[in-house]
């Protein structure tokens, strides 16, 4: 992150400091989503979950309406880390939202694994140390043309030495509406993440297609999705893409 | 950052000094702002292969022969009270590959009150009212007006050894094409040494507020001529995420755009672009970082759009906030 100057520090401390603010803990809850048995991805692909699972956290809220470097600190902050399960509707409790009043125009997050500037590598964190060190696990089955593909996949989303070393891997786009005046007694925030966006793009007859005859009339074990194979990159890309849906004023 | 940025900056901060935070709302003579338009060195001097930050890293070169862009707008807010605001509300279509190193004078605004303000401007599209600058061929400016189109952007890719690997099933190699050995996902690479691109873009987008060095927007002097210039970076299309301040960490990489060449033909079009999704692409690996464009993403058209609503800057390396909602009118 760039230094900043003095003199501005100096400013921003001695005469520009926002008045008016207090101090609050907003309670954060998460869920997954309702799927259904089955729902189609790429070319009509009926697949169904049996796990779907994302570490979430941590969360920071800003003042501007670009997070990122642009939001040196956040107006409300959760830094921990939580086991989100994507095919259960039901709000659980992450933790506890913790800053000031005022508007949040933006956000930006982690998936579990959290880069900080002095490592190379991103802090581990209990999410997702507990899916084995990745932010995304997927296990279910693909029904390809009368093919039964079972499958399972665990995708890291993380920064490396070749990005953006220290900053959050989600972050608001510009073309998304998120602006809440937080308040005293904020109710709660909760989010809602829906694990179908992960797989939409996946092409199932591809892969079966690189098993070869392993697959031909019903895969025997479930296909570990690879590293370099189109379904680990389009779960991937996806989970840049996929946001979840927030809603303010949540009471469990 | 380069001298001029560096210059840019000094005075920023001297002229903080001056003026305290809160305190440069008190009327005290007008002076005029003065609004270059710059272009990134590598828009002029195109993208080398090597491993310095600014160079590409997979070993293409890369040249710009056009780099049109429709660019003004130019809306500024006093620092203190908002809604004290001037504007220049013009828009050119200009060649930045035919501009002064120095920039293009464009805009001017004059009596504005002397203290700190804000600076906003947009690329818009060309089809709205933009006036052509000498610097683009007519042909080019109706190209543009008739799909307004916000950027037109021609170059080309070259590498000694240089290849294309298509994605396998989207691959339309020529019948008498041989393989010559294969990418990360498999599929078959051909030789293709040098690769044209033409890239018509509808990408438009505000930046603004602008900041340079953690402040934000300008000074205007009692009596005098401030000069500020809206810069356009230029390697953004190659960059492998979208950083949103210190670009230092970021990787120019182009192998992915050689691979969208699906038919083999030397050239790269908006059709085979948007033809193909990132992941369809092995190239877009861990080494790319998604997680904040400023559109949705889907297919490789959508990733380079995405990259030029990110080129707008302030004062050579300052930094823009894309498509905010710090000036947005009635």
């Amino acid at each position: 992150m760039t230094s900043r100057p003095i003199l501005l520090s100096c400013c921003l401390f001695a005469a520009c400091a926002e008045a008016g603010q207090t101090a609050v803990e907003v309670p954060l809850y998460a869920a997954g989503s309702d799927v259904g048995d089955a729902f189609p991805v790429a070319s009509g692909v009926p697949v169904t979950l049996a796990r779907a699972e994302l570490a979430f956290g941590p969360l920071y809220l800003c003042a501007g309406s670009q997070a990122g470097q642009l939001c040196d600190t956040a107006r409300l902050e959760w830094l921990e880390s939580t086991i989100v399960d994507l095919l259960d509707s039901q709000a659980r409790t992450a933790g506890e939202l913790v800053g000031v009043t005022g508007r949040v125009r933006s956000y930006m997050y982690d998936l579990g694994l959290t880069s900080v500037l002095t490592q190379a590598n991103p802090l581990v964190l209990p999410a997702a140390e507990e899916l084995g060190g990745v932010s995304i696990v997927l296990e279910g089955s693909a029904d390809v043309a009368g093919v039964a593909v079972p499958f399972s996949a665990a995708v890291p989303i993380q920064q490396t030495t070749e990005t953006e070393l220290g900053a959050p891997v989600i972050r608001k786009r510009s073309d998304e509406t998120f602006a809440h005046e937080v308040t005293q007694g904020e109710p709660g925030l909760l989010l809602e993440f829906d694990p179908r966006p992960l797989l939409e793009n996946v092409d199932f007859a591809a892969l079966i297609a690189e098993q070869g005859d392993a697959c031909a009339v019903g895969c025997e074990a479930p296909l570990r999705i690879q590293p370099d194979t189109q379904a680990y990159r389009a779960i991937r890309n996806a989970a840049f893409g996929a946001r979840p849906r927030f809603t303010w004023g949540f009471l469990p | 950052m380069n001298d001029r940025s560096i210059g840019r900056a000094l005075a920023a901060l001297i002229s903080t000094g001056v003026v305290a935070c809160g305190g440069d709302d008190e009327e005290g003579g007008t002076g005029a702002l003065s609004v270059l338009l710059e272009a990134e060195d590598v828009i002029i001097e195109g993208l080398e292969p090597g491993e310095e930050a600014e160079n590409i890293r997979d070993g293409w070169t890369v040249t710009f022969d056009k780099y049109i862009v429709v660019i003004g707008d130019i809306d500024v807010h006093f620092q203190t009270d908002e809604s004290i605001e001037a504007e220049a509300p013009e828009t050119f279509v200009v060649d930045l590959k035919q501009i002064p190193q120095a920039g293009l004078g464009l805009w001017e605004l004059d009596g504005l009150r002397a203290g700190r303000w804000h600076f906003n401007y947009a690329i818009g599209g060309a089809g709205d009212g933009a006036s052509r600058h000498e610097s683009v061929s007519q042909d080019d400016f109706d190209l543009m007006a008739g799909a307004d189109l916000t950027y037109l952007v021609e170059g080309t890719l070259t590498r000694d050894d240089g290849q294309s690997c298509p994605p396998a099933l989207f691959a339309e190699a020529p019948t008498d094409a041989s393989a010559d050995g294969e990418n990360a996902g498999g599929d078959p690479c051909y030789d293709n040494a040098e690769i044209t691109f033409s890239l018509g873009a509808a990408a438009e987008t505000t930046f603004g507020m602008c900041e340079i060095d953690g402040l934000a927007g300008f000074s205007v002097p009692s009596g005098g001529t401030q000069t500020v210039a809206a810069t356009i970076h230029g390697d953004h299309l190659f960059f492998n995420g979208f950083p949103e301040s210190d670009e230092s960490g970021t990787l120019r990489l182009v192998q992915w755009m050689a691979d969208a060449d699906l038919n083999i033909d030397g050239t790269v079009t908006e059709a085979e672009l948007a033809g193909i999704t990132l992941a369809d692409l092995p190239e877009i690996d861990d080494r790319f970082q998604l997680g904040s464009p400023p559109i949705e993403i889907e297919t490789v058209w959508d990733y380079i759009v995405a990259q030029l609503k990110t080129q707008g800057h302030f004062q050579g390396e300052g930094e823009c906030e894309v498509d905010g909602v710090s000036h947005e009118h009635e």
